[in-house]
């Protein structure tokens, strides 16, 4: 818990002082970028709350869904169709599944606690 | 083994959550320090707009250039090693003349139409609207830019010379163009190629074929000379 906010102070301290100018027309591959690693996060934060969580699989998902993303975004961009909102429906969906289940565990928990 | 592998996965933890902070400090840098109108997620429509409007631009960076040649062309020749000072002269002469025609500051004379607008004299039967048929300021608008558009040079109203900036008002019975009032019948004299400017009045789709619908009595007549007086206010 505290290195991943460890991590994500580091990044976006990264973020901000390299000096890398984004052009305007790749945001939206950023946005879905950003959208893919959302979603591998909460899945990962699902999957080990259920105690199925494979550092392999959180990684190459991570990166995975990524290069993806990013890929059928810039894909659709140059054939016309815009295939972005794949990714946006795909990851938006499970991400709020993912919630709804993080959130079902950790009210199971909670309660059980409460009752003993 | 255990402890191992946690401290393995605390690692990628590590790293992942780096990743994913750039991301986002990226996407914050980056909208937040364009502040020129942008804000919010560009999509293909936006680009799309973009792109259109860079081809425009583009298109009309080419016409520009092709001037700057044209200029730059002009530019050498007035700067050879021994100008022929005369034929300097008379370049620039012809050259103030025609920006002088343009202006309308100088009298022209040459080839042309002239085209009489007269009111309907039919007499009205019940139920008819005389607005259809009597002139509008926009029935002379039209034809005049029509005129315009097929290449006349110089457009007189009732003798008032037209120039670049005069608008055409209505003012009831009479027409008003700038402080120039003109009633009927209005006689519009246009110098240009006058088979071109005849042709383009009498072809099917102009406004003259409307009037004429209305009774209005449109004459056009060629003529071979024309001449178009400057006015006093300019």
């Amino acid at each position: 818990m505290i290195l991943a906010i460890l991590g994500l102070a580091l990044g976006v301290f990264l973020g901000f002082i390299i000096p890398v100018d984004l052009p305007s027309s790749y945001t939206s591959y950023m946005s879905i970028a950003l959208l893919a690693a959302l979603d591998s996060v909460f899945g990962g934060v699902r999957a080990e709350l259920e105690n199925k969580f494979d550092s392999h699989i959180f990684i190459s998902g991570f990166f995975g869904n990524i290069i993806i993303a990013t890929f059928l975004a810039y894909f659709g961009d140059r054939v016309g169709i815009p295939l972005y909102y794949a990714a946006i429906f795909t990851f938006g969906t499970r991400m709020f599944q993912n919630f709804a289940i993080i959130r079902r565990i950790i009210l199971k928990k909670i309660e059980e606690k409460y009752n003993r | 083994m255990m402890k191992a592998k946690t401290g393995k996965m605390n690692l990628n933890v590590f790293i992942v959550f780096a990743v994913i902070g750039i991301l986002i400090s990226f996407f914050f840098a980056n909208t937040s320090r364009d502040d020129d109108g942008w804000s919010g997620i560009v999509t293909a429509k936006t680009i799309y707009s973009f792109q259109t409007e860079i081809s425009q631009q583009k298109t009309r960076n080419d016409e520009l250039k092709e001037i700057i040649a044209e200029l730059e062309g002009k530019l050498e020749k007035y700067s050879l090693e021994n100008p022929d000072y005369d034929a300097l002269e008379n370049e620039l002469f012809n050259e103030l003349s025609k920006y002088d025609i343009i202006t309308g500051k100088l009298d022209v004379k040459g080839e042309g139409i002239s085209i009489e607008l007269a009111d309907s004299t039919r007499i009205l039967e019940p139920g008819e609207n005389i607005n259809n048929f009597i002139i509008h300021n926009s029935d002379v608008l039209e034809i005049i830019n029509e005129l315009r558009s097929n290449g006349a040079e110089v457009i007189a109203l009732n003798g008032y010379r037209l120039t670049w900036d005069s608008n055409i008002d209505c003012a009831g019975p009479v027409i008003y163009v700038d402080d120039f009032v003109a009633g009927t019948p209005f006689v519009i004299e246009a110098i240009g190629d006058k088979e071109k400017l005849y042709a383009g009045l009498e072809s099917q789709d102009s406004i003259v074929q409307l009037l004429r619908h209305w009774d209005i009595m449109v004459n056009i007549r060629e003529r071979d000379e024309i001449l178009i007086k400057s006015r006093d206010n300019l």
